[in-house]
């Protein structure tokens, strides 16, 4: 077996409890089988986590990985991964951030992070180029994620020293709450921050010079330099750098990509032509850099001079325009720059944090939630109210704390048909990317590995058009049929497991079909990596995935969509539409290789040598 | 009959305004609209945008009558006050 490249070699396991740091190697095999990043991160979350752990507990695990383009020349790699049991879904999470942090981490001589146990005070860890220190975090409690971060680099006395910490709301373990990093980049979905909370560790501060080692330096460059080209130019992701995600809102209201008012109303257009990417850089976007070695630079800087909302930072992406813009009928550009700061301070997922004052303002109007509960006047468009309602979920504090455990648990608490509006798949509230637009992604949310996710399985792209010839799917499919949509589900899915275990950004891969992917991990590694192997790469991580939420309990009823997403839409290209799970949850499973309830099978497993969980599964 | 054209995105960008009001004939379809602003689709979008071959906006494209439903079928007669939006769905974020 030849060597291994694109990998430093080793893993940092630490002990909390027992406030111990151990060097592991890392596993050739597992590294060949599921790459490094989330991927590696399943077989260890599965391996060493039984399913019935309390996600909050110490014997949950937390684990930080990068993969082996991570801190290579390959444009879009200074990313990692967590994956964990989720706090909000009780089953598989992997969480991705951008930024700068992660090739400090690498460079620091590690491939990834293993936190176990839970430490008896706040602590942080301080891991500088292969020395690691645990150090007391107490001056910090309490701080939030910006602060911390500025707090840490003074202490230890290096500005480029690199932060991922947790805000307030992870140390009040708030289930919607992520881990933070650089200029406000999040990993964000399904309350990472909170297992960190549980765990005492309040932050990992990371400095790297080392070098990766790279199998072909040149061919890599060759490859990058190519994509460079190629996407540069590319109609969608050549968007990305004027405008952002948030150029979507522009026309996504055409399409009923965009979700309005709790999911309940179709089009709004004026929203969306007041919080568009276009309209940002035309009035508050100000010139900043981009994620470490990026070139398409999506990330948005913006200044607000006046007003009550004045402020300068890190702005809004799509989502999180959707989140508290059209979500909450609210077209003050201004305040929803100022609810992603304050939950990027605080450290909550503003996708689920938008969804949540979504289900409680409609909760509101329906008389289910009293001002005097909400502690203001919770109606549609009320700026002050959502940033109020931040505040209570930052905090957990008033009807702020029910809300942050999550709108499956806070209808299940309200009763009363709150559950009819409570949009959430297994627990993880719905991005913003319409199922009732786009078929086939009622099927990638009803099966997402961490729950309702636009990142681990965008199909919605695919079925727009994105690039996939080495996938025998035909270009073109009718954005409304029901038949032969499982296949695009389980290849958005399969394709972003690779994505998560290279570890690259979506907005490069969207961009990328297996044979680039093949062609990266090739010049890398120095393994022999075929479109093919992809392919069966990406399965195997999902298939892992998916039974590691079996076995905490997950089974194929919980693969649907809410009743709201079982609406058709008032108005729009997509009024009346309501996709067919009957008909599309069948064909993904055949597409799998699953039983009919959703259940891997011996031979699956088996095939994509799984041997051993085949057995005991 | 008269019909507005919206182009939406990028589109915009390379049309360089963000709409054109063309003058049809009565009874006019949605096939006589393309043939009305080929020669302007032609030199402004790209070819990702605009199909030379079949002179028409590609197929990748979305093309919304009315915000009502999806525009494919070329015989579809138009009537005084469309408003035809076009865009590339293709997005992510």
């Amino acid at each position: 077996v030849s060597p291994l490249f694109g990998y430093m070699g080793k893993l940092l396991r630490v002990d909390l409890t027992a406030r111990t740091l151990r060097d592991e190697p890392l596993d050739e095999e597992t590294a060949r089988a599921f790459i490094g990043g989330s991927g590696y991160g399943t077989r260890i979350i599965h391996d060493e986590v039984p399913g019935d752990t309390d996600p909050l507990s110490p014997a949950n695990k937390l684990v930080f990985m990068t993969g082996p383009t991570t801190a290579t020349s390959l444009p879009t790699t200074a990313r990692y991964e967590i994956c964990t049991k989720s706090p909000l879904t009780n089953m598989w999470l992997d969480t991705s951030s951008s930024g700068w942090w992660a090739r400090d981490f690498k460079m620091a001589g590690y491939d990834g992070l293993i936190v176990e146990g839970a430490a008896d005070s706040p602590v942080y860890l301080w891991i500088n180029d292969g020395k690691v220190e645990i150090r007391d975090a107490s001056a910090f409690w309490g701080l939030d994620s910006d602060e911390t971060q500025e707090a840490i680099i003074a202490e230890l006395g290096d500005p480029k020293i690199k932060v991922a910490c947790i805000g307030p709301a992870g140390e009040k373990l708030v289930p919607l709450a992520c881990v933070m990093n650089d200029e406000q980049r999040a990993a964000g979905r399904g309350g990472a921050g909170a297992v960190m909370g549980s765990k005492n560790l309040k932050a990992v501060a990371v400095r790297g010079t080392m070098k990766v080692p790279v199998a072909d330096e040149a061919k890599l460059r060759e490859i990058s330099k190519e994509l460079r080209g190629r996407l540069g130019g590319h109609p969608v992701i050549s968007q990305f750098t004027p405008y952002g995600t948030a150029f979507l809102m522009e026309h996504g209201w055409v399409s009923g990509d965009v979700p309005n008012r709790n999911w309940g109303k179709g089009v709004w257009q004026h929203g969306c032509e007041e919080l568009n990417g276009r309209v940002m850089a035309e009035t508050i976007l100000k010139p900043h850099a981009g994620c470490q070695g990026c070139f398409i630079r999506c990330a948005r800087w913006i200044k607000i001079e006046e007003g009550p909302f004045a402020m300068e930072g890190p702005g809004p992406e799509y989502e999180t325009l959707a989140a508290f813009g059209t979500m909450l009928m609210n077209d003050d550009l201004a305040s929803v720059c100022w609810a992603n700061d304050l939950c990027n301070r605080y450290g909550v997922d503003t996708i689920s944090t938008g969804s949540a004052i979504a289900f409680a303002m409609e909760a509101y109007e329906k008389g289910i939630i009293s001002k005097e509960e909400a502690g203001c006047e919770l109606t549609w468009g009320n700026a002050d109210a959502i940033v109020e309602m931040v505040h209570q979920i930052g905090n957990a504090r008033g009807l702020g704390a029910l809300l942050g455990r999550g709108v499956k648990r806070a209808a299940e608490e309200l009763g009363r048909g709150t559950e009819d509006y409570a949009v959430h798949v297994k627990g993880m509230e719905v991005p913003y990317h319409d199922p009732r637009a786009f078929f086939s992604q009622a099927t990638s949310y009803a099966t997402g590995p961490r729950g309702a996710c636009h990142m681990h399985g965008a199909s919605f792209v695919m079925e727009q058009g994105a690039p996939r010839p080495d996938t025998g799917i035909p270009p073109e499919v009718d954005r409304f049929d029901n038949e032969g949509k499982g296949i695009l589900a389980m290849l958005a899915q399969d394709k972003y497991s690779v994505t998560g275990s290279m570890v690259i950004c979506v907005m490069l891969s969207d961009g990328m079909i297996f044979a680039d992917q093949a062609a990266v991990l090739e010049a890398v590694t120095g393994e022999l990596w075929t479109a093919e192997r992809i392919a069966q790469t990406g399965e195997r991580i999902t298939n892992l995935q998916r039974v590691f939420s079996m076995k905490c309990g997950i089974t194929g009823a919980d693969d649907k969509l809410p009743k709201r997403l079982l609406e058709g839409p008032d108005e729009g290209t997509h009024a009346g539409k309501v996709p067919d799970m009957a008909v599309l949850l069948p064909d993904y499973y055949r597409e799998r290789g699953w039983d009919e309830n959703g259940r891997p099978t011996q031979a699956k497993l088996e095939e994509l040598g799984l041997t051993e969980i085949a057995g005991e599964f | 009959v008269q019909v507005t054209v919206g182009f939406l995105g990028g589109l915009r960008d390379q049309v360089g305004r963000p709409s054109l009001v063309v003058e049809l004939p009565a009874e006019a379809t949605y096939r006589d609209l393309l043939d009305c602003i080929a020669p302007a689709m032609q030199s402004s979008l790209a070819a990702w945008a605009w199909d030379r071959e079949k002179q028409s906006f590609s197929r990748q494209m979305m093309v919304s009558r009315n915000l009502s439903a999806d525009l494919r079928d070329e015989t579809t007669l138009l009537a005084d006050g469309d408003e035809i939006l076009v865009l590339l769905p293709l997005a992510g974020g």
